[in-house]
């Protein structure tokens, strides 16, 4: 790490990495099983929809979203608890129809409520957080090719931070794998470079 | 056609200026549209017209792009007119008070809790079916899950205003809520109608998430569309009149944001689809809270027809039924009116609804006959009393006594509706005829409407001693504002219609079979493929590296 | 690789799909990968068995074993019968859920789970063992159900109104109706199922799914009224219309437990190789998980029902079990129940790892078995320990009981269960382990779950 290396281009842009289009899942697949094979950490497979077996083929630890989840739930849950308990037994305590104030039945219904409001949360939020999102501005999202994931393309993209990137042999691997367009992708910083490169 | 370099027809489809061709249409004697398949051992296609990825996607955003078409303006004028009816009504009720309804001393609970049981139902359905249907892995879904959350979120809405403005004082509305206040007045948690509140506005907020989490990819879809086309058209991009914006600017900018920079990495993937099998996971069981405790509202109390233990999964079998119901209502037009929907929405699907709709109407249709069978049972005079003399007995049936149920009608119209009118399911021409599926639907809707009258109203008009007794007659304040409740939910379904993508595209594509990296269609490219045959059962492990060992 | 490509069978058109069709690997569906071998597991069937009809035999003992004479004997003989109900419903409950299974996963027209369903059509058809498990209420079922008594009747206004019902001969009468539904539904869907193993005829999927169609209503509606008349009427006075999807949601969280731990019984005799991985394991443990789910929603239901409504006749039921404020012996009994049977194994299983791991799931579906089991226990054995029909005002009588437990209540609990083990375990070898030329086998084949 200590050695780390800065690409930029000719014109002294700097590189983000190199990105590779694939005719279909299946190809998307093997490449995917060969940059894994390779040794590459910091890469990325794109595609319209999550390609079934893609987790294999990228080598991808399961995520730890779950247990996060599952934590949130239960505390959820025992806030909604105590919070009933607290107003009902402690803050405010009414006899109503005969129930005692510490009745722990009555208490399920919003005890769960509060259970589930914390799941989805921690659910939805945790995605974000681990996948890094709100993340509106990505070099990739600037290539016009790239765009075209989100309809019927499938990509692979090799970060330049990526210890083993090496321009040339990243293009060569992928093209050897059998990509049907291979193109550098650079931290553009001005927007209106890429609009005129297009 | 290569994939990069494009013909001129597949240029203009890229740059969003022309509709895919349709595709010839199949008209086969026994799988009708393509989709009935018998075959037990084929599955049918969930995608008809051999569609390419790039067809779904140019149909679903066209609806958004290219305008649903020319009925939609003078329908969204209408139903929003009769939307506005919702606005006076409720308007005119709060300035005057209650006694505009037709609610009395006896009958104190009546149409409002009766539309609010009706539409929260409705609005159970749609997230119950989209996240069961998860969970039980149906590939189906796909085509109607989008929809079906929809539909909840208006449904929540129309039911939501009900309890609200039936308290009576409506700006001490903040009271349900548990607000420190100089009175250090707590509200009762061991009140249904408290649990309520909660149930209620969780259920809104997590359904709100799990649609907008269905919702990112597509919204990614959209923006990367617009920009696209913002890319190649310049400055001749088509501007909205008088402000002068760039529609796709707009678009670019307001699904960008809403799509929160989604880029389909398939590390992203991974942990989106886990979230979303999870949100999945706790909605389930949400909605059967959920519905289970609008049902505690009644079951809690010693009303006769009220307290029965069977109320929870009846009210959910219910949910279920009428949310359905209200699914196809709104599918089966769709699939008329937006051109390309019928290959998204085949008739199989509607084939499993309809059989859906068999099942719930037997589920509902146990449970009355249960609630009567343990009413007899149970040998409590006055539980059989409101079952025979409340709901039952019609005047011409009338013993010596000349004892009768004054709403007699509503019990037979839901008992026709819900029980009788899905029987003709049975017939499979009849559950694969969109027409008729359609009309069982409308009538499955009027019966699950009764079925909350029948069960609030005639509960209550004749409670234990006969002081208590007296009829209940809807006022035109009632009628007018549940109709002006159909119209708030339409004109939200409308909106929804234009300006959402109404099917989960990276879904359907996903269940699409060039969607595999395994299908046949690929599988030749000198990676030691063999396509079908028996004798490759080595390649298994070949091409799984990291197949996961079997435990024990 | 067969095995993949055939996997698209689910989603794709006609004449594709159709040719691969059969595209299980025959490596999977060789003979002695899909069979045992004849005689197989004699030891173990031998000891449930020998296990089993001790346990009977010293059950039926028990009332001479405990002697005592008048007050004393009528006890025990009914304490006897009790604990043998107990047993008795468990294990017609594993046949019930087994044959609901086989129901739904017809009638939903299910791919993943062909490899489990023959086991599941086996318990099915051992109802006739449940006629011959039902005998001794033939015979003594006036200890069992009071309102057997004609005396009674003559002086209980309760059970005048409701006589029409609940008199012997409409009870037998109902009681050979179940048993014929049952039966034919049963012996009728794994009649399919063996015809296609030699056949493989394809149109005997869809009559299975017509057959599973009505089937699952006569079902649903037979099965409510045998719950109603075997659990509930134990008590007559009470009553709740939950309680036939209670006694459903206990079948079929027992019936997954059982096909779970033959299904690893089968794997760990090296069978089955590749026809039921971990991923028909995880989605077998989903099943467990959800029924475990629904159990609890809907006890918990009725209990809150009951509970909050608080009407005398309905809550007596829920007391002299313990469920109220006022506990008595029962009382831990309830905790047990709501811990064991909901509470401690949801977070454990809801754990991907519970599921996949074949040891996991045994022990999962072990303890839900015996929780089952404590939850039949609950709901018969009241009426013994305590004998009296308890007024809710009845402060001393709640808090005075006992359980009165003795060894008697594990013979006669487990005897019946161990007895359809071992038949469950006889039925395994004579038939093949799986439906051997169903259409959807290859999608069984190839079971994955992405998520």
């Amino acid at each position: 790490m200590a050695n780390k290396k800065i690409y930029k281009t000719e014109s002294g842009e700097l590189v983000y990495g190199v990105m590779a289009e694939f005719a279909n899942p299946a190809e998307l697949s093997h490449a995917a099983e060969k940059v894994r094979d390779a040794g590459y950490t910091k890469w990325d497979v794109y595609s319209p929809f999550p390609v079934h077996g893609m987790e294999e083929a990228m080598g991808m630890k399961q995520t730890n979203l779950p247990i996060l989840v599952a934590i949130m739930g239960l505390s959820g849950a025992t806030i909604g608890f105590l919070f009933q308990l607290f107003v009902r037994h402690m803050a405010y305590p009414i006899v109503h129809q005969g129930k005692p104030s510490d009745a722990w039945q009555v208490l399920i219904p919003v005890t769960f409520e509060f259970g589930v409001i914390f799941t989805a949360f921690s659910a939805l939020l945790g995605m974000f957080v681990i996948n890094g999102l709100p993340r509106w501005n990505h070099p990739l999202l600037r290539k016009d090719r790239f765009l075209g994931v989100s309809d019927d393309r499938f990509i692979i993209a090799i970060e330049a931070a990526d210890e083993k990137f090496d321009a040339q042999g990243v293009k060569t691997m992928f093209e050897k794998a059998g990509a049907t367009a291979v193109e550098l992708v650079t931290e553009e910083a001005d927007k209106r470079k890429v609009k005129a490169a297009h | 056609m290569s994939a990069i370099n494009p013909d001129q027809t597949t240029a203009a489809r890229l740059a969003g200026m022309m509709r895919a061709p349709e595709p010839p249409r199949v008209d086969d004697p026994v799988t009708k549209d393509g989709s009935l398949v018998e075959d037990p051992a084929v599955r049918a296609p969930l995608v008809l017209g051999n569609r390419t990825f790039n067809d779904v996607t140019e149909t679903v955003c066209g609806y958004i792009e290219k305008g649903p078409g020319r009925w939609w303006m003078p329908a969204f004028g209408l139903a929003s007119s009769v939307a506005s009816i919702t606005g006076l009504m409720v308007g005119y009720l709060i300035i005057t008070g209650v006694g505009v309804w037709g609610l009395n001393n006896h009958v104190d609970w009546a149409w409002d809790i009766t539309n609010f049981v009706f539409w929260i139902g409705i609005g159970h359905a749609g997230t119950l079916i989209s996240a069961i249907l998860c969970l039980l892995k149906q590939k189906w879904r796909t085509s109607i899950n989008r929809a079906a959350e929809a539909m909840t979120i208006f449904a929540v809405v129309c039911a939501g205003m009900f309890p609200g403005i039936h308290i009576g004082r409506v700006w001490m509305a903040w009271m349900l809520f548990p607000i420190p206040n100089s009175n250090a007045i707590w509200p009762n948690f061991s009140s249904p109608l408290l649990w309520d509140v909660f149930a209620v506005s969780t259920y809104a907020t997590v359904s709100l998430l799990f649609w907008y989490m269905g919702m990112i990819p597509d919204f990614a879809t959209l923006r990367d569309r617009a920009a696209r086309r913002l890319m190649r058209q310049g400055d001749n991009a088509p501007t909205l009149p008088i402000v002068g914006v760039r529609v796709d600017q707009l678009r670019a900018l307001i699904y960008g944001a809403l799509s929160l920079g989604w880029r389909f990495s398939s590390r992203h993937w991974h942990t989106y689809e886990k979230a979303y099998l999870m949100l999945a996971g706790i909605s389930t069981p949400l909605v059967l809270s959920v519905h289970s405790i609008v049902s505690f509202d009644f079951a809690t109390s010693v009303i006769p027809g009220w307290h029965t233990t069977i109320f929870p999964p009846y009210f959910v079998a219910g949910a279920i039924f009428g949310g359905f119901a209200m699914v196809l209502l709104l599918l089966i037009p769709s699939r008329i009116l937006f051109p390309g929907m019928k290959d998204l929405i085949t008739l199989r699907h509607l084939e499993n609804m309809a059989k859906i709709i068999l099942t719930t109407g037997f589920m509902v249709g146990f449970a009355y006959a249960m609630e009567f069978f343990v009413a007899w049972y149970g040998a409590n005079a006055y539980e059989r009393d409101v079952f025979v003399y409340n709901r039952l007995m019609p005047p011409f049936l009338a013993g010596e006594d000349g004892k009768y149920a004054p709403y007699w009608w509503a019990y037979w119209t839901m008992i026709a509706c819900n029980v009788l009118s899905p029987q003709v399911f049975w017939i499979k021409s009849m559950r694969q005829s969109p027409l008729v599926i359609f009309i069982v639907a409308f009538l499955v809707t009027i019966g699950m409407w009764f079925e909350r009258f029948v069960i609030i109203v005639t509960s209550l008009h004749r409670a234990f001693v006969p002081g208590e007794w007296g009829m209940f007659y809807a006022s035109w304040v009632d009628i007018l504002t549940f109709v002006g409740s159909c119209g708030t939910f339409l004109t939200l379904y409308l909106l929804f219609t234009r300006f959402l993508p109404q099917f989960a595209m990276s879904e359907i594509k996903n269940v699409m079979p060039q969607a595999n990296p395994h299908w046949e269609g690929y599988g030749h490219h000198g990676h030691g493929h063999s396509a079908g045959g028996a004798a490759a059962g080595g390649h298994a492990t070949h091409h799984a590296p990291q197949a996961p060992k079997e435990g024990i | 690789m067969s095995q993949l490509t055939s996997h698209m069978s689910d989603s794709q058109s006609g004449d594709h799909a159709a040719a691969h069709a059969h595209g299980v690997d025959p490596a999977l569906l060789r003979h002695e990968n899909t069979h045992l071998p004849a005689g197989w597991g004699k030891g173990l069937m031998g000891l449930l068995g020998v296990a089993g009809v001790a346990c009977l035999g010293l059950t039926a003992a028990y009332p001479f074993v405990a002697g005592g004479e008048g007050e004393k004997a009528a006890k025990a003989a009914k304490h006897a019968m009790a604990s043998y109900h107990v047993g008795f419903i468990t294990a017609l409950g594993i046949m019930l859920g087994a044959l609901a299974f086989v129901l739904i996963m017809h009638l939903v027209k299910a791919g993943w789970s062909v490899t489990i369903r023959r086991q599941a059509e086996n318990l099915a058809s051992l109802m006739p063992l449940g006629v011959i498990f039902a005998l001794p209420i033939v015979f003594f079922g006036g200890k069992l159900f009071k309102w057997f008594d004609p005396a009674l009747a003559k002086t209980d206004t309760l059970l005048q109104a409701k006589s029409a019902f609940l008199n012997p001969t409409a009870f037998y009468a109902r009681l050979v109706v179940y048993f014929v539904v049952w039966c034919y539904l049963a012996f009728r869907l794994r009649g399919y199922s063996l015809t296609q193993d030699k056949t493989g005829e394809k149109s005997l999927s869809n009559k299975a799914s017509w057959t599973s169609a009505w089937g699952i209503l006569a079902f649903a509606l037979v099965t409510a009224f045998a719950g109603v008349d075997l659990l509930k009427t134990l008590d007559f006075h009470w009553f709740s219309t939950m309680f036939g999807v209670y006694f459903f949601a206990g079948c079929m969280l027992s019936a997954i437990a059982v096909l779970a731990l033959l299904m690893v019984l089968i794997r760990s005799s090296g069978k089955l190789e590749g026809l039921f991985t971990q991923e028909h394991s995880h989605d077998l443990g989903k099943l467990m998980l959800a029924f475990m789910v629904f159990w609890a929603y809907v006890a918990f239901s009725q209990y809150f029902l009951i509970w909050y409504a608080n009407i005398p006749e309905e809550t007596a039921w829920v007391l002299q079990r313990g469920g109220g404020s006022l506990t008595n012996a029962w009382t831990p009994v309830f905790w047990i129940l709501c811990i064991g049977h909901f509470l401690a194994p949801f977070p454990l299983l809801i754990i991907r790892k519970s599921k996949q791991s074949f040891t996991l799931i045994s022990l999962f579906a072990v303890w839900l078995l015996v929780m089952q089991i404590v939850d039949f226990f609950w709901i018969v054995r009241p009426m013994v320990y305590p004998d009296k029909y308890i007024a809710p005002n009845d402060v001393v009588t709640i808090s005075e009981t006992t359980l009165g437990l003795t060894w008697v209540d594990f013979t006669g609990a487990l005897g019946p269960v161990f007895i359809l083990l071992a038949a469950a375990i006889w039925k395994m070898s004579r038939v093949p382990l799986i439906p051997l030329k169903d259409p959807r086998l290859p999608e069984a084949a190839t079971h994955k779950n992405y998520v």
